[in-house]
């Protein structure tokens, strides 16, 4: 394993702080400092929670690219995405209603890995994980590897609402969607393939992307690699105190078809209680041996650590037990929100009381004492 | 257990809504963490070996059909001409009668699995070298719906073993999944608890949270079984220094000496 860079922080972040206080968002909800402070049932499990609605997203663990004006770009298309889900909580919406609307923006953009726009398999084609998970019921909903939707994330929902099911592989959610009438959510598999996509195809291999990618060797060595991005995924709280996470992905470009990725697995990609929720991003199978989004909502629940603590000691259990690279999100009963990475890069953003802050972190290398 | 069609996992195993046998199965191994998983896979005999398969030999940890039929056909492994070579008379008549999945879960939560038909099966296991592993092999349950995936191939929902111990898990698998049973009570044995304690504090837990059904079993690294169920039976067996230990009932327990 290559050695880590020593410096404990960030080396070279980049983070920007919006205000977002608009009349509009502000006439929408006069009410939500009232409702933030009436506990929810997940509160009396959990403890109170006292924290206004807040939602934060994740838009990849790892980005290769020349770093010239387009990483501000993907970073404020992430901060619209953001802000769509938002103005869900501002509006009453539920965490579950917010963090699928958020994902649902990321998955329509071609330049996220999720959705229309993935990177292809082995094969050539699309083949999406999703999960959805709803904190207060526990309820989730989850596809694998499927071709058939312009936007896993809201079959997914649907399964969790309208199944007696929690995940259904591919030919089960078409099945399923068919029997449903959700003709709306079916597209054909090649809808799904952008010529953005096809055009790098033959640069991935997953076996040389995942070793040339995860090990967080410096990003200016691998401009083969400035096209991609990772599993997206949001967390959110809303005015009940109820917490919901999502997670949509085209997975590791070049993999294998049939491949399941971290992300549809409940506690792999995501997870969601009364306690926190948190989601990951990076080399799937390494987040699935550590099921690294459970470990940082266990951290949170059982440790009483905060979100940032939560995740950034579960990113680093995941390096020393298995030399496994990634990032995790989350957001802890106190409404803080926490993020960590030893991946090469990381996109973020986050919204809480009106107010915006974003940005794409490089080389968050964790120093850890042996 | 996969070969035996009483069990529910590979030959015999339960029918889904439209009278097929869709499988499930994961393998861990505690001591490196990796994991191989075959997802709703119809063709082979022995799911947890191609799961071992998919563990050993690929670059990933989890394959639906797909990805499994043209992983076979790469590697050899053996592919069965007609998946209806797993439906057994006997699941063809117990189709009939779960031909409701409510039904089925409500049968379950009852406890009559155990007379009617059988759930998941799994083994959790520690080496002469303190290694722990866990598998989990299943058909699911009964008129689940085509592509319904369980708990069972999800890590940490189905099973977990690392350094601190093992678990392998059954029962409804939408609950054991939202609870990701398996990680909680490998998590509890990590905070000290010993694997008796850890099995039953999980399993309690997932019954006030969700109102959830199934159990677990658990090997701690002290070597220590454990076994929990809020079913009304689990048929488990233990052998450790030559003595086999198995029972059916709560508090049900059988000792036979294998000197």
């Amino acid at each position: 394993m290559k050695p880590v860079n020593s410096n404990p922080v960030a080396s070279a972040a980049m983070k920007c702080v919006f205000f977002l206080c608009s009349k509009e968002i502000m006439a929408e909800n006069p009410t939500a400092a009232n409702t933030a402070t009436a506990p929810g049932p997940g509160a009396q499990k959990g403890g109170e929670i006292k924290a206004s609605p807040r939602i934060m997203m994740q838009g990849g663990a790892y980005y290769m690219l020349m770093f010239h004006e387009r990483e501000e770009d993907l970073t404020k298309i992430v901060g619209r995405a953001t802000k769509q889900g938002y103005d869900v909580l501002r509006k009453g919406g539920t965490a579950v209603d917010a963090v699928e609307k958020a994902v649902r923006i990321l998955e329509g953009n071609e330049y996220f890995n999720a959705g229309r726009g993935s990177l292809l398999n082995k094969d050539g084609e699309v083949e999406c994980d999703a999960l959805i998970m709803d904190g207060s019921t526990l309820n989730t909903g989850a596809v694998m590897a499927a071709r058939h939707f312009k936007n896993p994330i809201s079959i997914s929902r649907k399964i969790m609402d309208e199944s007696p099911h929690c995940a259904f592989s591919a030919d089960g959610a078409l099945a399923f969607a068919k029997e449903k009438g959700f003709d709306k959510y079916i597209c054909e598999p090649q809808d799904l393939i952008t010529d953005k996509a096809k055009s790098v195809k033959d640069k991935y291999k997953f076996g040389d992307f995942v070793e040339e990618v995860f090990p967080g060797n410096n990003p200016c060595e691998h401009d083969d690699y400035d096209d991609n991005h990772d599993t997206v995924s949001a967390v959110a709280l809303d005015s009940n105190g109820h917490f919901a996470c999502a997670t949509s992905t085209g997975g590791i470009p070049g993999k294998s078809k049939g491949r399941i990725s971290d992300a549809p697995l409940v506690g792999c990609g995501g997870y969601a209680n009364e306690f926190g929720a948190a989601t990951t991003s990076g080399h799937g199978e390494s987040l699935m041996k550590m099921t690294l989004a459970r470990e940082v909502v266990f951290n949170m629940e059982k440790l009483g650590q905060d979100a940032q603590l939560a995740t950034k000691s579960a990113v680093q259990d995941m390096e020393k037990r298995i030399q496994g690279y990634g990032c995790a999100i989350a957001i802890d009963k106190n409404g803080n929100f926490g993020k960590a990475a030893n991946s090469s890069v990381m996109i973020w953003a986050q919204m809480a009381d009106d107010k915006m802050e974003l940005g794409m972190e490089r080389e968050l290398k964790f120093k850890y004492d042996d | 257990m996969e070969d035996n069609p009483i069990f529910n996992a590979g030959h015999g195993a339960v029918l889904n809504e439209i009278g097929q046998v869709e499988c499930d199965a994961m393998i861990m191994d505690g001591s490196t963490l990796n994991s191989g998983a075959v997802l709703a896979v119809s063709q082979f005999s022995n799911p947890v070996s191609l799961a071992r398969r998919v563990m050993e030999e690929t670059p990933h940890c989890a394959l639906n059909i797909e990805g499994c039929l043209a992983f076979a056909k790469k590697i050899g492994y053996p592919i069965l001409k007609d998946p209806m070579e797993l439906v057994t008379e006997q699941a063809k008549m117990k189709g009939n009668a779960f031909s409701k999945y409510n039904n089925a879960v409500h049968s379950h939560r009852e406890g009559r699995s155990t007379e009617e038909y059988h759930d998941t099966v799994g083994a959790v296991a520690m080496d002469t070298s303190g290694c722990i592993a866990c598998a989990t092999s299943t058909g699911g349950i009964p008129a689940k719906m085509q592509g319904r995936i369980g708990d069972s191939p999800m890590i940490g929902c189905g099973g977990y073993a690392n350094e601190y111990g093992g678990s392998s898990t059954t029962g409804h698998g939408e609950s054991l999944m939202k609870i990701t049973l398996a990680r909680e009570a490998v998590y509890n044995i990590e905070k000290g608890n010993n694997a008796q304690i850890s099995s039953e504090e999980a399993v309690q837990r997932m019954e006030t949270r969700i109102n959830g059904y199934g159990g677990v079993i658990v090997i701690d690294e002290d070597g220590n079984f454990g076994k929990a169920f809020n079913t009304k039976r689990m048929a488990w067996a233990t052998v450790k220094d030559d003595v086999l230990q198995y029972g059916l009932k709560p508090n049900e327990c059988i000792k036979v000496d294998l000197k």
